[in-house]
């Protein structure tokens, strides 16, 4: 299993760095063993609560400029109950780790619905306090919730739980804090950024909910910046997420501080991405002889103090 | 095949009914022009557009005529909440439209065999039109003879079938089916279909097909118990986005999306999917059995 893209992440070993966001195809297990045969490391679920939601009602995806999209899906999902089902079809047919995304209407909510996915299989959790057209946007906005809802799903599992942030807040690092005070194994950063599109000829807001979560090209520099700004604060993993296209963004990632990646929206131009992904990576490494992709983790820090800090006025 | 991936048809461009006209009592027709961006937006048959009612919701629809000038038109029979609100839209009213999406329906050499069952019509209108240009004018592929099915639960509910006659030609055929028997062959289409094979001894016949699933999956095991008879099915599943990310149209076991795989399937496919005639997904992701 070792070889120059494989990383671990509290315990769990991903042959590559690639993990399937939450969000985008993870319903249906056909979906997922899809992508599991293209190549991907690793999947996450779509976000699952402790009962059916249908979200918001279409138009909820659109693609707003070449490769950049606005939902709002509103976290619809099947409910526990009938993806427990789903999750031991995941495990079946595929064995590269599984991902459970959760949320709830509070932490015992998350945690029952946590506890389950893991007695169904799951092999991490993954904590949505941060989806930004839903209730629980809130949560991943505040310090103090974003801890305790982290402590309570720790509680209640012993597979690794990772947190994932919003970037529609001033200062990530002390939610990113909280979530490691709170015994997250891992943080994933970031979720979608809140953005709206409006129809040219009506003005009329086009998402049935108006406001929507941005994914997509556009929004890789703010999730490339947001890892680079928690790295240094925390000593988990950071699993780096937002636009990423192509094997150059990954090595972004990496050097903000990443140790694996999430990629969804790039999956509208189809899975054989994967694979011109991971092979752009392999020639990188074997050009520049780096034995494994991780020793170039954190490598942008080393400017750190060659970065101008003022600004230069004139005289 | 699939179509040319372009971003620019992925936001709904509003634009207003231009005519509407009434099919029979629960279908209507809505033409509008569909011109996105500079250049002339390619649609072809089976292929389908998201069409957005502002104000409800948006919703995956066959093209049912491909005319010129980015003239297009859907047709909508009035069985749900959404289409009920369009049956209400008059000349002016604008709707937003995405797409086209999916592969389409492709003409194939000698004895087509169409069948609409119910408002599916509307989906196998353009290769019906498609394989009699190419009826008329044979010039990389021959087609024989144009066998059109035209099924409805009852006479009020039939529909296109005037310019069904106005499209087919000497020796095709149409054959209307009822459930009732109030108008041409008392049964389902798919007795009809059973039937015209038995009796015909053509060889090389293509069956192009769109309507209910439970029709379908019948038309395809009628097609295979023929020498595996090529087909080509229109699936429809809910979808939120239509470009291959949302996931609800997922079919097991292969993971194949209805929005970018589909809509059209063959028989090499339709034989390893397990889910078809059987499961579909509802907003939620959640399954449910037909």
């Amino acid at each position: 299993m070792l070889n120059e893209l494989s990383c671990e992440i509290s315990g769990i070993e991903f042959e590559n760095p690639l993990i399937l966001a939450s969000g985008i195809l993870g319903v249906a297990p056909s979906s997922i063993v899809r992508l599991s045969n293209a190549g991907i490391g690793g999947t996450t679920t779509k976000s699952i609560g402790p009962r059916t939601r249908f979200g918001f009602s279409n138009p909820s995806i659109i693609e707003i400029d070449d490769g950049s999209f606005l939902n709002s899906v509103g976290l619809a999902n099947p409910g526990i109950e009938a993806f427990i089902p789903e999750i031991k079809e995941i495990k079946k047919k595929t064995n590269i780790p599984l991902i459970v995304s959760v949320f709830g209407d509070d932490p015992h909510i998350y945690a029952e619905v946590a506890k389950k996915s893991e007695l169904a299989g799951a092999d991490a959790i993954e904590i949505n306090v941060s989806c930004p057209h839903a209730e629980v946007a809130s949560i991943g906005l505040s310090a103090e919730l974003t801890k305790k809802f982290t402590e309570q799903v720790k509680k209640a599992v012993n597979i690794p739980v990772f947190v994932k942030l919003t970037p529609n807040l001033a200062n990530i690092i002390p939610i990113a804090k909280a979530a490691e005070n709170g015994g997250a194994d891992a943080i994933v950063a970031i979720n979608t950024v809140r953005g709206l599109s409006l129809d040219i000829e009506t003005g009329r807001p086009i998402l049935s909910h108006g406001i929507g979560g941005l994914s997509g090209k556009a929004i890789r520099p703010i999730g490339v910046r947001c890892v680079y700004e928690i790295y240094p604060h925390v000593k988990i993993p950071i699993i780096g997420c937002g636009g990423i296209s192509k094997w150059q963004d990954v090595l972004e990632y990496i050097y903000a501080g990443a140790t694996a990646v999430q990629l969804g929206s790039i999956f509208s131009r189809g899975e054989e991405k994967i694979n011109e992904i991971l092979d752009g990576l392999h020639i990188f490494l074997k050009k520049h002889n780096i034995s494994n992709l991780q020793e170039l983790r954190g490598k942008s820090h080393d400017f750190d103090d060659e970065l101008e800090v003022k600004p230069k006025f004139q005289n | 095949m699939k179509p040319p991936y372009d971003y620019r048809l992925n936001k709904p461009f509003l634009t207003p009914i231009i005519d509407i006209i009434k099919e029979n009592n629960r279908i209507k027709t809505f033409i509008f022009e569909y011109n996105p961006i500079s250049e002339p937006v390619k649609i072809n048959p089976g292929q389908f557009v998201m069409v957005w009612v502002p104000g409800s919701d948006e919703i995956p629809m066959s093209v049912s005529h491909i005319g010129k000038n980015s003239k297009i038109s859907i047709s909508v029979a009035d069985v749900g909440e959404t289409t009920h609100l369009m049956h209400q839209l008059k000349i002016g009213d604008k709707i937003g439209i995405r797409g086209p999406y999916g592969n389409w329906f492709t003409s194939q050499n000698g004895t087509a065999i169409v069948i609409g069952g119910g408002i599916g019509m509307a989906s196998v209108l353009s290769i019906i039109q498609d394989l009699s240009n190419h009826k008329n004018d044979p010039i990389d592929i021959k087609i024989d003879k144009i066998i059109c099915i035209n099924g409805a639960k009852t006479k009020s509910e039939l529909c296109f079938n005037k310019e069904l006659q106005k499209i087919l030609k000497e020796n095709d055929s149409l054959e209307i089916c009822t459930d009732d028997g109030s108008r041409g062959f008392k049964g389902f289409t798919t007795e009809k279909l059973k039937e015209i094979l038995n009796k015909g001894k053509s060889n090389s016949i293509t069956v192009y097909a769109c309507g209910p699933e439970k029709m379908l999956k019948t038309v395809f095991q009628i097609c295979e118990d023929h020498n595996k008879i090529p087909v080509q099915l229109n699936l429809e599943r809910m979808m939120r986005c239509g470009f291959g990310i949302c996931g609800l149209c997922a079919l097991d076991p292969t993971g194949l999306l209805v929005c970018r795989d589909g809509p059209i399937f063959t028989n090499e496919i339709l034989r390893e999917i397990t889910d078809f005639g059987k499961i579909h997904r509802d907003f939620s992701g959640k399954t449910y059995l037909i």
